[in-house]
């Protein structure tokens, strides 16, 4: 099923984002990508891979993501330094606005790569986690649809979460 | 650099709920609570988190005039959909009829993580509905009463079994953990029934215990690498052959790898050939643990010492020192030992922990330098208690001791 006419030593292949933008990654980096992953390990005769639901922006972050985690874990450094390394470069990778992080989960959640998707979750958490009400609305755009009656029986319901 | 790009729509509420099922899973539960006044929307999003934590944010001091039974009923009501893991560990929980019927609330057929934990008063009983619960894969328990229903046929998803002074119905343990046939760690600690403890789990790797028991064995455990055992009590050591008994029964696991023991446990080998040699031997082993090492006992070091001669492929040794006096005597033997006596071939690297630099610690060490003839680091980590100048003279007097290994280097562990 793979392909033999394949010489080289490092096997590439091309990711198009939504909005046509051709990417080139490496093999250690594409199959970080589990969406993709039975694709490139079988045929690849395809000339690239479509990916509809992320945009170049998105991808070429993404990308950034997996070629690092891809470096750092093959790079014979020992496993302590490894996960330090990567803990830096996570924490340094969230320092993006907030919009970009929701598309960088969604995209994680589409492309299936689960480390990115847990870390994209958990630093929506600690967003949420560390502001009020009313600055977590205003942080992602959320509308408050209640009226004041209603906002004061949803407070009273779970009173005890609000103290 | 932050990377920035404002927008004014709403991305996150529109997210696929399996996602935002997630992020809320990140958050305590009460700050999961909280999103429902968000919006309309979010009203009921929180609903299906499946995660449903109780911990220490319902405690009495922030829940005030809030009732936490009322609290967790009315969070179980409201729950749709799958649930993964129910933990109740809020702080000064106590057992009570209400933990059997919020049990029998969950849904019993996705529960994977389950933690109990009781802080005080008495131990709770556990239902038999948690016995059904078979997709199990965590499961933690404290201060609970355990006795599964004779049809119970094992967690067989069961992977980390970690209790905390829970009480077994006598001669149930062992038949319940050899029918979790896929447990890989077990950590026993103060759980007073346990008496002659029997285990048999074919996928363990990991085993922790602290307590008493008056024998312990492994049947079948093939793939056990790491023990740690320590006891609460002295009390086992009335019993003649139990240091031999437990030396004898980690012998016999074949993958064992790691091992962490109070040093004095060791004291009744005297009997059975120690200091000379064991008629057993720790093949595997490649990292042993020694704590409270009482350098003032003859009995202990001598046998401490007979242990590491037994185990051949030994890397890696880590001493605590608990010294109070210097005896003379402990060092006069540690200097009749012979280095030849001796089969460190593998020992690379050695970790003295609490060193104050007393003379039976310092020929233990001489002893170490002379035999090791593959070594690499002897670390040293001052007792800041007993050691005055960070341990600067005690290093350089170690310092000037012949080693076996050309390659040893001493160090200071808290200076590195």
């Amino acid at each position: 099923m793979s392909s033999s006419t394949e010489l080289t030593e490092k096997k590439v292949f091309l990711l198009k984002s939504l909005d046509g933008v051709i990417f080139e990654v490496e093999e250690s980096v594409a199959v970080q990508l589990e969406v993709i992953r039975e694709l490139i390990e079988g045929d690849c005769a395809r000339p690239f891979i479509s990916l509809y639901n992320v945009t170049s922006e998105i991808l070429a972050l993404v990308i950034e993501y997996c070629k690092h985690h891809a470096e750092t874990c093959s790079g014979g450094t020992s496993a302590t330094i490894a996960d330090e390394d990567l803990k830096t470069f996570d924490n340094e990778f969230m320092n993006v606005d907030e919009n970009i992080l929701l598309e960088l989960c969604s995209a994680a959640d589409y492309l299936d790569i689960k480390s990115l998707f847990e870390l994209t979750c958990r630093t929506l958490a600690s967003l949420i986690k560390d502001r009020t009400i009313i600055e977590v609305r205003k942080m992602f755009n959320v509308e408050n649809d209640f009226s004041v009656v209603e906002e004061k029986a949803v407070r009273k319901e779970f009173a005890w979460a609000f103290k | 650099m932050k990377t920035s790009r404002k927008s004014e729509a709403d991305l996150i509420s529109n997210l696929p709920s399996s996602i935002i099922e997630n992020i809320l899973g990140c958050l305590p539960l009460r700050d999961a609570v909280r999103t429902s006044i968000l919006s309309r929307e979010w009203r009921y999003k929180w609903v299906t988190c499946p995660y449903l934590v109780f911990d220490f944010w319902f405690d009495q001091m922030f829940l005030g005039n809030h009732k936490l039974e009322t609290l967790v009923y009315t969070i179980l009501k409201f729950h749709q959909g799958p649930l993964l893991k129910f933990a109740l560990q809020a702080p000064d929980f106590q057992s009570s009829p209400d933990i059997d019927r919020w049990i029998d609330l969950l849904p019993n057929d996705n529960i994977q993580d389950f933690t109990l934990h009781i802080s005080r008063g008495d131990n709770h009983r556990l239902p038999s509905q948690l016995f059904a619960f078979h997709q199990l894969r965590n499961l933690k328990l404290y201060k609970c009463a355990f006795d599964p229903p004779s049809t119970f046929r094992g967690f067989n998803k069961l992977v980390n079994l970690d209790l905390q002074d829970v009480v077994f119905a006598p001669e149930t343990f062992g038949n319940f953990v050899s029918c979790c046939t896929s447990l890989e760690r077990l950590r026993l600690m103060e759980c007073s029934s346990l008496d002659c403890i029997e285990i048999d789990a074919p996928k363990l790797k990991f085993f922790e215990f602290h307590g008493v028991f008056r024998s312990i064995s492994f049947k079948h455990s093939p793939l056990l690498a790491e023990v740690l055992i320590s006891f609460s009590s002295m009390d086992f050591v009335r019993e003649d052959r139990f240091s031999f008994d437990l030396i004898k029964s980690l012998s016999c696991l074949p993958a064992l790898e790691d091992l962490h023991l109070q040093a004095y446990v060791l004291e009744g080998l005297a009997e059975y050939g120690a200091p000379k040699k064991l008629p057993v031997t720790l093949k595997t082993l490649k990292t042993l643990h020694l704590s409270d090492m009482y350098f003032e006992k003859i009995d202990e070091i001598s046998c401490a010492l007979c242990l590491i001669r037994s185990s051949p492929s030994l890397q890696k040794l880590e001493i605590t020192a608990f010294t109070f006096d210097v005896v003379e005597a402990v060092a006069e033997f540690l200097r009749s030992q012979k280095s030849s006596d001796c089969s460190l071939t593998h020992l690379k690297t050695v970790n003295m922990q609490l060193f104050s630099g007393a003379e039976s610690e310092m020929e233990f060490v001489k002893y170490l330098l002379a035999s090791a003839t593959a070594l690499e680091e002897m670390a040293i980590s001052p007792h800041a208690g007993n050691v005055s100048d960070g341990g600067e003279s005690i290093l350089n007097k170690l310092k000037q001791f012949p080693r076996a290994s050309p390659r040893a280097e001493i160090v200071n562990s808290e200076k590195k």
